[in-house]
């Protein structure tokens, strides 16, 4: 799902969290925020909504929210539905 | 027919012509279902949302197909099996649809995917609150549907049978008590919709539109079907506001029979 390049690039930036996105374990950088995350993952802020541990977390809380260890955080877009 | 300003549906204030809401789902194709969508009338779709990892962005084609339709979005959230994920998944996409009309679905048994009512009834009246705009699907249960209206629903959307089953109305004794029971509410028929003749039922027992998907995408030739749903609504919806004729259970001539030939020839 994810590339090793990021995942080496967010593992590298001091001590590490383990989280899970979109049902996947990932370690990432401790201190990272929401945004950040997403940024790094290449991402598109505006085109995906974002729930942390089953809350949703609104695009303006982003910058302000930080990932934890043993997170869990899923990240959708729209699709067709009936 | 679809356009006929003289008899709008007007749904949390919004005045609609068609009474064909449709699904963007299953589709052989994104253009089959741009074409069938277009030649359905329908003025609102469904949309969704799941999950989605970075790699698959640059294939959101499905999502620019429907949005370049620039119809009226109804998302659901379908799959939902808690309060919580509904309530969840209701705000996200509030977020990303930028529209507070919500397909409110709460699963209560995955073999028939009946919605779960008291989920349902739970999440409604949170969402309610929270601002959004919301089309409880639900079982064909009038007390059901009394309290979804008690806690702010201002349309219904009972079902006529399991969702993709095509089984038609398998209940209208209860479609048709919800109808007389809530004369006021508008209220649709959300799934089990199989053929065109199962949406006159629908239109004819007083129902103010109808939501369907697979009728149409997975018939042999989706535009066609969408045709025929189109018609069918307009059908349905014009013998709805006719009246039909009583039932009788003699049979009555049609044919005057004064003056019948050959008929009592000579006494």
């Amino acid at each position: 799902m994810f590339s090793q390049t990021w995942y080496i690039k967010l593992g590298a930036k001091g001590s590490v969290v383990n989280i899970v996105i979109n049902g996947k374990r990932a370690d990432v950088a401790d201190n990272l925020t929401v945004e950040q995350l997403l940024i790094d993952l290449d991402y598109k802020c505006e085109k995906v909504a974002v729930a942390v541990n089953s809350a949703f977390v609104p695009r303006s809380a982003y910058a302000e929210t930080f990932v934890k260890d043993g997170d869990g955080l899923d990240v959708v877009a729209p699709v067709q539905g009936g | 027919m679809s356009g006929n300003l003289d008899d709008q549906l007007f749904l949390y204030g919004e005045a609609l012509s068609s009474r064909l809401f449709i699904g963007t789902a299953l589709y052989p194709s994104p253009q089959v279902m741009s074409d069938a969508i277009i030649a359905s009338g329908a003025e609102v779709v469904t949309v969704s949302l799941r999950r989605q990892s970075p790699a698959e962005q640059g294939g959101d084609s499905i999502w620019s197909h429907i949005k370049s339709l620039g119809l009226k979005l109804l998302p659901n959230t379908a799959g939902c099996h808690s309060v919580q994920e509904a309530v969840t998944l209701a705000q996200m996409s509030r977020e990303i649809f930028e529209t507070d009309w919500l397909k409110l679905e709460v699963v209560g048994d995955d073999y028939n995917l009946q919605p779960d009512p008291y989920g349902t009834l739970e999440a409604a009246e949170q969402l309610v609150k929270l601002g959004f705009k919301v089309f409880p699907y639900c079982t064909d249960d009038l007390v059901v549907c009394q309290r979804l209206r008690d806690v702010g629903c201002e349309v219904l959307m009972p079902w006529g049978s399991p969702i993709g089953t095509g089984r038609g109305l398998m209940n209208p004794y209860n479609l048709q008590a919800i109808r007389e029971r809530l004369p006021n509410i508008p209220l649709v028929v959300d799934a089990g919709i199989g053929k065109p003749s199962h949406a006159v039922q629908a239109m004819e027992l007083g129902y103010d539109a109808v939501l369907l998907n697979t009728a149409v995408a997975q018939a042999n030739q989706p535009v066609l079907m969408a045709n025929a749903f189109r018609d069918a609504l307009a059908a349905g919806r014009q013998a709805y506001l006719a009246g039909a004729m009583p039932e009788q259970q003699t049979a009555q001539p049609s044919t005057p029979t004064l003056g019948t030939p050959f008929w009592h020839q000579a006494d």
